[in-house]
């Protein structure tokens, strides 16, 4: 769910190598260059920016941004990659402590750096697939690209990169799964905690404070009050939180580059945070993500959903989307639905994919609650 | 609403028949966030954007749809345009207000190929941040307020990083407490860079590394409220110092102090660089006075305008200006002691600086 942009990814930057080894990233590496071959690509341009969009070259260097600049990865059929990011030199050493990829390049231009890097492997004039490049780049930066590789046939393999990242490795599920340890955490801390005179920024930095101590390197936080004329999912402000109110809050967080994220919906009594959630809403929730398993597709698990929820539950939901892929990004490919556009039928669900799911339920006190959960298919499977 | 008043002045300077304010919905601490500035709040999807007619007539284009409720609660802007198809949302605004000719793009660096494609079919576009950093350079009672209320929460920062730079506390876990004390007292988000060791190289994320006697442990306290960075530099050595990181952190709050005292309205910015680099060098420090021994002396902050530079060095050739807000900051490795963290936030006056936040300009030490 899009969340309000941090200035800087400032938590845990860690990279262990010992439980996420060089030959993950070489299997990766391998995946890609297989399809690379297929589409009779010489090279492959994997480019992220920001603290959202940054997936492409954190997934095949493991190297990700922390604050809003680019990275771009070159990786060539044959020979070893480059990875630069926007950055000056003093962050060199700590950028390589977080990658496999040797020849790491600080610069201020990617688009220059990028040009020289394929001069001297000389694919300026080669095929060149793009993951990344055309959607995200900055148009300055694009025009600048795109005069360096006029001799380049140009061709979109974001397909392909987003269909090998869908599909996680053991290594990458557990980190997922630890993700979703630190911020299940911190949500059901909240019930052991009281507020006294809480407002919505004291919770958020105390859920955030939460998922950092246990190793969060990026934390997001919104919340929603139902109470509220026109409610919507927002960024916490300085309202006072009161009795008698319900309040949902969406955190995500990650560890060790993987994201996870959950929805849960409380009852403010007493000055403490009271869980709505009981075990008619918890088989239901259960029964419904049972669908998400291999041999149903996207679309259909979202229909199914949609259906079980009911039409006005349905339609708190839909704005924000049922779901979709998670991983080195909190939202990537495949997206379960997306308001005024069509359900995605033709995309297999797969073991290993991760997906973040959200769904409404009826609640006899409330009316309605609002469950969120990151879900592994293997696990539902 | 004087913001306002002030674009379509500029635009009818320049020529210009619209101005779109675009964001990204990131936030930089070395740019300005122009159209938080300009709205009056931070944009959080991945394209936004206010379109000015030459009339003043005033569109906010908010992607995603969902966050235009917060927009129209949160903005002067009174026109929201919820959309999940930002291009299109953009180019009907752009026709409704019967906008033509040259249009005036600000922050169009951060704005991606595929949204600026059909823009610059439609119309003429033309970089105009120049337009907002104009409008920005007078900060207004509000802003001059808000500064100062970052600055106390920078102090607060400080605080629990003396308090808990302690033996066995990991980085991560150091940077929590930091954060968490920060966001405690107002703060809406937090720029935190640090290092520890017996001899850092640099300011970084922090690791799972704990901290151990005689650790030097430095820090890049940055808190944000509304889109205003304060930042305060500081150093602390777990357990007794040795003479020689005393000497030479007395060296730096030498050089700070120099440039400090040179700070004033009408000054040129490069005397913060020329001033630290001359007092380094006649220690015989001169080459380390340049990358990768350290970035910049020092940077502006404000939230449309980050003037007078993001990086203040020797060529720097704007001017200090009243009311700027600049840190100077000597942060430098030294081949004896690593890298180490000195400097202060200051409102730049007509006759000196004004100090923002309280806490001492000193080299701390914690019980080891």
């Amino acid at each position: 769910m899009q969340t309000l942009q941090p200035t800087l990814r400032l938590g845990r930057d860690v990279w262990d190598s010992a439980s996420m080894p060089v030959s993950e990233f070489r299997t990766r590496a391998d995946a890609l260059r297989a399809e690379m071959t297929r589409s009779g690509l010489d090279a492959l341009l994997l480019y992220g920016n920001g603290l959202d969009e940054c997936g492409y070259p954190a997934y095949i260097s493991n190297y990700t941004t922390k604050l809003p600049f680019a990275a771009l990865v070159i990786l060539p059929r044959e020979g070893e990659p480059v990875l630069m990011f926007q950055g000056s030199t003093r962050g060199q050493a700590a950028a390589q402590a977080t990658t496999w990829i040797e020849d790491l390049r600080p610069c201020w231009d990617i688009a220059e750096t990028c040009s020289a890097a394929l001069a001297e492997k000389d694919l300026l004039g080669a095929t060149l697939g793009f993951a990344g490049v055309r959607r995200l780049m900055p148009y300055d930066q694009w025009q600048k690209l795109s005069a360096a590789i006029v001799g380049a046939k140009r061709v979109d393999a974001e397909a392909f990169v987003d269909k090998l990242r869908a599909v996680k490795s053991d290594r990458e599920i557990a980190r997922v799964r630890r993700a979703s340890r630190i911020i299940l955490g911190a949500l059901d801390s909240l019930e052991a905690t009281g507020f006294r005179a809480a407002n919505e920024s004291l919770v958020a930095a105390r859920l955030i404070h939460d998922a950092r101590v246990q190793g969060a390197e990026d934390v997001r936080v919104l919340i929603a009050r139902p109470r509220e004329q026109g409610w919507s999912f927002r960024p916490p402000e300085d309202f006072a939180i009161g009795n008698g109110e319900t309040v949902i809050f969406h955190m995500a967080a990650s560890w060790e580059r993987y994201w996870s994220e959950a929805v849960r919906s409380f009852a403010v009594e007493s000055e403490s945070f009271e869980a709505l959630w009981n075990e008619t809403q918890e088989r239901q929730f259960q029964t419904m993500i049972s669908n998400l398993r291999p041999g149903r597709s996207v679309g259909e698990f979202a229909r199914i959903a949609e259906r079980e929820m009911g039409p006005a539950n349905a339609a708190l939901i839909h704005e924000y989307g049922i779901g979709n892929g998670i991983g080195v990004t909190a939202r990537e490919w495949p997206v379960f639905s997306a308001p005024s556009e069509p359900l995605p039928h033709d995309i297999a669900i797969e073991r290993g994919m991760c997906f973040s799911i959200r769904l409404a339920l009826p609640d006899a006190r409330t009316g309605f609650v609002i469950r969120g959960d990151t879900v592994i298919v293997d696990d539902v499977a | 609403m004087k913001k306002l008043d002030e674009a379509v002045r500029l635009m009818a300077e320049q020529g210009l028949g619209g101005l779109i304010v675009y964001s990204n919905g990131t936030v930089n601490i070395l740019r300005a966030s122009y159209l938080q500035y300009f709205a009056g709040f931070a944009l959080m999807g991945p394209n936004n954007a206010a379109v000015v007619s030459p009339t003043g007539e005033v569109v906010l284009v908010v992607e995603p749809a969902w966050d235009a409720r917060r927009a129209m609660r949160r903005s002067w802007i009174g026109d929201v345009r919820a959309t999940n198809d930002f291009p299109e949302a953009l180019r009907t605004v752009i026709q409704s207000l019967g906008i033509d000719g040259t249009v005036g793009l600000v922050g169009g660096s951060e704005m991606p190929h595929w949204v600026y494609e059909p823009l610059y079919k439609q119309v003429q576009v033309r970089p105009a941040d120049d337009i907002i950093d104009t409008i920005a350079r007078t900060k207004s009672a509000e802003e001059l307020a808000l500064a100062r209320k970052v600055a106390a929460i920078a102090d607060i920062g400080f605080e629990a990083l003396h308090r808990f730079s302690r033996v066995g506390v990991r980085e991560y876990e150091l940077v929590a407490e930091m954060e968490y004390a920060m966001r405690c007292a107002g703060a809406d988000d937090n720029f935190i860079l640090m290092s520890s060791g017996s001899h850092n190289t640099a300011l970084r994320n922090p690791t799972d590394r704990r901290l151990t006697p005689g650790d030097i442990v430095i820090g890049e306290i940055t808190p944000v409220c509304q889109g205003q960075f304060i930042q305060l530099c500081r150093t602390v050595v777990i357990g007794e110092p040795n003479p020689v990181l005393v000497e030479k952190y007395d060296l730096l709050i030498r050089a700070w102090l120099a440039a400090v005292g040179r700070v004033k309205a009408h000054e040129p910015a490069s005397v913060i660089a020329s001033t630290i680099d001359g007092i380094l060098s006649g220690a015989g420090y001169a080459r380390y006075c340049q990358p990768p021994y350290m970035r910049t002396r020092g940077h502006g902050f404000g939230i449309g305008s980050v003037a007078p530079g993001a990086t203040l060095d020797r060529e720097t050739t704007s001017p200090l200006l009243e009311n700027q807000v600049v840190v100077v900051h000597p942060n430098q490795y030294l081949p004896e002691t690593g890298y180490l963290a000195c400097g202060e936030t200051y409102l730049v006056g007509a006759s000196g600086a004004e100090r923002l936040s309280r806490t001492e300009t000193k080299l701390y030490v914690n019980e080891a």
